[in-house]
């Protein structure tokens, strides 16, 4: 590589990393409780195994209809389904496109149309989340940690082909432990950031991909979904009771083996303004994170359409797994903090060198004005 | 024949990938080579730590 190329990938490397660093910082530090939220959530929750008897459990509208009458004057907006016990989450809102925060979340137990445990907002994990999602600062702070995933990724490239020629001379992997500290910190940051390349950059690049969610969805709703509305595409169609219960119904006997999700009402950002689109899984980790979306027309209940997500969506939906690393059992979740934490070190060495170096070149430009002529 | 200096990251990178991937696709042994091929990357830290 001529020298110029270098300094040129250098500085891209150099300013890129600059910038997101302190980011990714926080990032790393609230990503590692994040990688274990099933495990610190049920810390402490340690009960026996629930059993229910399906016939005995109050409909799908029932269900709906305790958890509005907890919250006059909403309408829902999605229901989903707990795994491991007959509980309904039922999110509603003054609207059915209300923003996140005006939007109430209440988990229904099935045998007994109760409220059950699991809505309280507000705890620790919540908090780290919020800050790991946005800083706290809504979705502006969203799209700004999605700019800064992308820096990341920049860095990550170029910090590679930087790495190439160092490589060259110095070996794959290798730390001079008789060097001075300076030089092993350069060492051991080339080398672990070298070997984490791939998951850096999958786990920079899928965070990036994370943050456009919202506009991934209004794209596909716009695109996919209009073809199927019937109305004016404005006007929502509104809750009636008894309506859900058959159109989750109809969408599970039109795609045999899946078992539903979640389910967007007619006007939420998921859905159109006339369906129910109810979201059947499959039994694989693949399957189960790629949504089947069936439209089930809100006034009849009759099935409108299977439809497949387009790529966009199944990247998007493929994102959150590959960004969280909660779909290979405990034992990735292990690796994954490992490879979290390591990335910290990077990080931290990453601003010691640059430090170091900028306090050495303004040492040296000193040294060099003050001797004589 | 000279090997390309960035060749043993490359390697390394796609059996990442390749782990990442197929831990989508089932669970059980699959998840156990896609998780060893994951802690790949972590190797060379232990080694050049131990060295």
């Amino acid at each position: 590589m001529k020298p110029g190329t270098m300094r040129a990938w250098t500085k891209v490397h150099t300013w890129s990393s600059l910038v997101c660093t302190i980011f990714m910082f926080v990032l790393c530090l609230t990503g590692l409780p994040l990688v274990f939220h099933d495990e610190i959530e049920a810390w402490g929750h340690d009960g026996p195994v629930e059993t229910w008897d399906p016939a005995r459990l109050v409909t799908l509208d029932a269900a709906t209809d305790a958890a509005l009458a907890r919250q006059p004057g909403q309408v829902p907006i999605y229901l989903s389904f707990d795994v491991d016990r007959p509980v309904v989450n039922i999110t509603s809102g003054p609207t059915v496109d209300a923003a996140e925060s005006a939007m109430a979340f209440q988990p229904i137990d099935r045998r007994t149309a109760t409220p059950a445990s699991g809505g309280e907002e507000g705890g620790v994990m919540d908090t780290i989340l919020q800050i790991h999602t946005d800083l706290l600062l809504g979705t502006g702070g969203m799209y700004f940690l999605g700019a800064m995933g992308l820096l990341f990724v920049v860095a990550l490239v170029s910090g590679a082909v930087i790495y190439g020629p160092f490589a060259r001379k110095a070996g794959f992997a290798t730390v001079r432990h008789a060097k001075k500290t300076r030089t092993r910190w350069l060492d051991w940051h080339n080398m672990i950031g070298a070997v984490t390349l791939a998951w850096a950059a999958v786990v920079g690049f899928t965070g990036t991909v994370n943050t456009l969610s919202e506009p991934i969805t209004a794209w596909w709703r716009a695109d996919a979904l209009a073809a199927l509305t019937r109305g004016d595409g404005k006007t929502n169609v509104a809750y009636r009771t008894g309506t859900l219960g058959p159109a989750v119904a109809n969408a599970m006997a039109a795609a045999p083996g899946m078992r539903p999700q979640f389910v967007a009402f007619p006007g939420a950002p998921f859905s159109s303004t006339d369906h129910y689109a109810v979201f059947l899984q499959g039994a694989t980790p693949l399957t189960e994170k790629l949504l089947t979306p069936v439209l089930v027309d809100a006034r009849t209940g009759a099935v409108d359409g299977v439809a497949p997500m387009p790529w966009y969506m199944k990247g998007l939906l493929l994102a959150q797994p590959l960004h969280f690393g909660d779909y290979g059992g405990l034992a990735m979740k292990i690796i994954w903090a490992l490879l979290d934490l390591v990335t910290l070190i990077v990080l931290g060495s990453g601003i010691y060198l640059y430090f170091g170096h900028e306090k050495r070149r303004r040492h040296d430009g000193a040294a060099s004005e003050a001797a004589p002529a | 024949m000279t090997r390309h200096p960035f060749a043993p990251v490359a390697v390394l990178a796609v059996l990442v990938l390749a782990g990442l991937i197929l831990a989508l696709l089932d669970e059980g042994a699959i998840d156990t080579v896609a998780n060893l091929l994951l802690a790949l990357s972590l190797v060379p830290i232990v080694f050049a730590f131990r060295r």
